[in-house]
């Protein structure tokens, strides 16, 4: 009696693994099929000259690797990634700390700007580089005439070779702080309010108040969002391809831009391609794991 | 009582001060939000401009002539954008749907079945939120053109149906629930599917609802994949054909404000109603490091 009860018992749970398994199937399936396979295929195709016909790839062992190092345009676009995503975290960080610290507070005010700072998130990046074209336009744009009424002269940003990649900075920004700025009010509202309470009790005003719990209190997100930030700086590509192409004189280039234009440009380079993006890949783990290692040292302390 | 009056006093008092103190913040953030909508609203007044008066010097910021009607016949005739819009729909709609099924059911297992190899699996399904587009941008190309499935709706959307991020999200909100309400459909003698379909999924419906308006998003802005696989004219997307549009005839301005309106309007409108699941989808994206 108990042993067959005990016997049920097991097919029970083993019918429960079994749903478990055939309800994880579909999307794992999906996940092996179209990631991680792919995962796997780059590496052997970044061991090869080939493009998309197959049966013309030729195995040239780590070649592509070695040449990467001594391509002048791969180096160019790397130094324009760091130097994008140098400028651009910065302002980021500051602007979107700043304006949570500001619109914490749920008030009718702060809910309003908190949705109008959203809008360009949703925004396709399409809309975005059309808009900042015409916007940013030499003849027709409204900024520029509004730049020249402030004095400026000789207004053409976009196709300024000085001046194309702080536009493009600027307008990742301008896309993007609002996710920042959620980010960091959520975090901001999760601080409990005795902290703010005890710290009031103690005489210290809003200024210090927001060095010593806000700024504190925040930090797990912060790291997260400046991880997160960084991730998506060094993979820039829309915002670049519908604003500039790369241009003016390839001063826009980012990294996945010109990894982009060689796999898809030219007939064979797509195994070289492969490898600068395992490249890439090698250095957004590296600094995964950097600041994985800085989260949880502050979240000890 | 007496100490509770005093309290409620200064608190007023400290908010009469900083409604003084605040006005230049507010004033500022009034400016940076015009700032921000300005481009914007530039755009959408300018599908109002006929060409002549976008050409016009100085540029103006209010149209004088309404010249919508004749800007959207002529997006409408010059680029086949009920077909941009079409496979749009379709691409978004093809993605989300199912993905919203098979993303939730893998969350579902993840949060509430013990199983062999469960931390291994879920880890794996985790580490393909790593991986950077790019790296599998050439493998997968490869695979949707040797399956035969370029310029297809196939192609464009099964690789994206799955998403590990999604059941993510539908993990943590299944977690939320309490055990009992599982174990009493169990007693009741529910079938599990009946049990996830019927009584699971509807509890996590917030979470869902940003899964789908997120999902949506993500596909309707999709730059990349569209433009990999869906290249042919009558396949593109509203994001890569327009993108090809604008790069073919940068002369035509009006018809760019136009369509740069017109792609943005639905995202628009999906923002203005479901706006709090948007955010909470972010919100929960920087809460879960």
């Amino acid at each position: 009696m108990s042993a067959t009860g005990k016997k049920k018992s097991i097919s029970l749970e083993q019918r429960r693994q079994r749903t478990a398994y055939l309800y994880i199937a579909p999307a794992g399936i999906l996940l092996i099929v179209f990631c991680l396979i792919p995962l796997l295929a780059s590496f052997y195709i970044s061991t090869q000259k080939m493009g998309v016909d197959l049966s013309k790839a030729k195995f040239v062992g780590l070649d592509n690797y070695t040449k990467i190092f001594t391509d002048r345009r791969f180096l160019q676009s790397v130094t324009i990634t760091l130097k994008y995503t140098l400028v651009e975290i910065p302002l980021q960080m500051v602007i979107g700390v700043v304006l949570s610290a500001l619109l914490a507070k749920n008030t009718p005010w702060n809910k309003l700007f908190r949705s109008i700072y959203f809008l360009p998130v949703i925004a396709s990046a399409v809309t975005v580089g059309v808009t900042w074209q015409l916007v940013l336009h030499s003849n027709i744009g409204i900024f520029t005439y509004w730049l020249k009424l402030l004095g400026f002269s000789d207004v053409n940003l976009l196709n300024n070779t000085g001046t194309a990649l702080y536009v493009v900075v600027f307008v990742a920004i301008w896309k993007t702080f609002g996710i920042s700025t959620i980010i960091l009010v959520s975090a901001i509202q999760n601080i409990p309010e005795s902290l703010y309470e005890a710290s009031a009790i103690d005489g210290a005003g809003k200024i210090n108040q927001f060095f010593y719990v806000t700024l504190p209190g925040i930090m797990p997100s912060f790291w997260f969002l400046l991880m997160t930030r960084i991730i998506g700086s060094l993979q820039m590509f829309d915002i670049v391809y519908t604003l500039t192409r790369g241009g003016p004189s390839r001063t826009t280039t980012t990294l996945v831009v010109y990894i982009y234009d060689t796999a898809f440009n030219s007939l064979d380079k797509m195994g070289y391609a492969t490898a600068m993006s395992e490249v890439l890949f090698v250095f957004i783990m590296i600094i995964t794991v950097i600041m994985y290692a800085i989260m949880n040292k502050t979240s000890d302390d | 009582m007496e100490k509770g009056l005093v309290r409620t006093k200064s608190v007023s008092n400290v908010r009469v001060k900083n409604g003084v103190k605040y006005l230049p913040i507010f004033i500022m953030l009034c400016i940076f939000a015009f700032l921000l909508l300005a481009p914007l609203i530039w755009m959408c007044l300018g599908s109002f401009k006929t060409d002549t008066e976008v050409m016009q010097y100085p540029p103006k910021f209010f149209p004088v002539a309404n010249a919508l009607a004749e800007n959207w016949r002529r997006v409408l005739s010059s680029i086949d954008f009920l077909n941009l819009t079409k496979n749009t729909v379709i691409y978004a709609v093809g993605c989300t749907i199912p993905g919203m099924f098979v993303n939730a059911l893998a969350g579902y297992a993840f949060a509430r079945f013990e199983f062999k190899g469960k931390n291994v699996l879920f880890l794996l399904f985790l580490a393909t939120m790593m991986i950077p587009f790019q790296v599998i941008m050439v493998p997968l190309y490869l695979e949707v053109y040797y399956l035969g499935w370029l310029n297809t709706f196939w192609g464009l959307i099964i690789p994206k149906v799955a998403s590990a991020y999604w059941i993510f999200l539908c993990r943590s909100a299944f977690q939320g629930l309490p055990k009992d309400l599982e174990d009493a459909a169990r007693i009741d003698g529910m079938r599990e599917f009946g049990i996830f379909w019927k009584i699971m999924l509807p509890l996590i419906r917030p979470a869902m609802i940003t899964v789908f308006l997120l999902s949506i998003n993500n596909c309707w802005n999709d730059l990349l994949w569209p433009l990999l696989v869906s290249s042919a004219t009558d396949m593109r997307t509203l994001s890569n054909g327009l993108a090809m549009f604008i790069g073919d005839r940068t002369s035509e301005y009006s018809l760019a404000f136009t369509a740069a309106t017109v792609s943005m309007l639905p995202m628009l409108v999906l923002y203005i109603f479901g706006q709090k699941y948007f955010v909470a989808g972010q919100a929960t994206s920087g809460i879960k490091g």
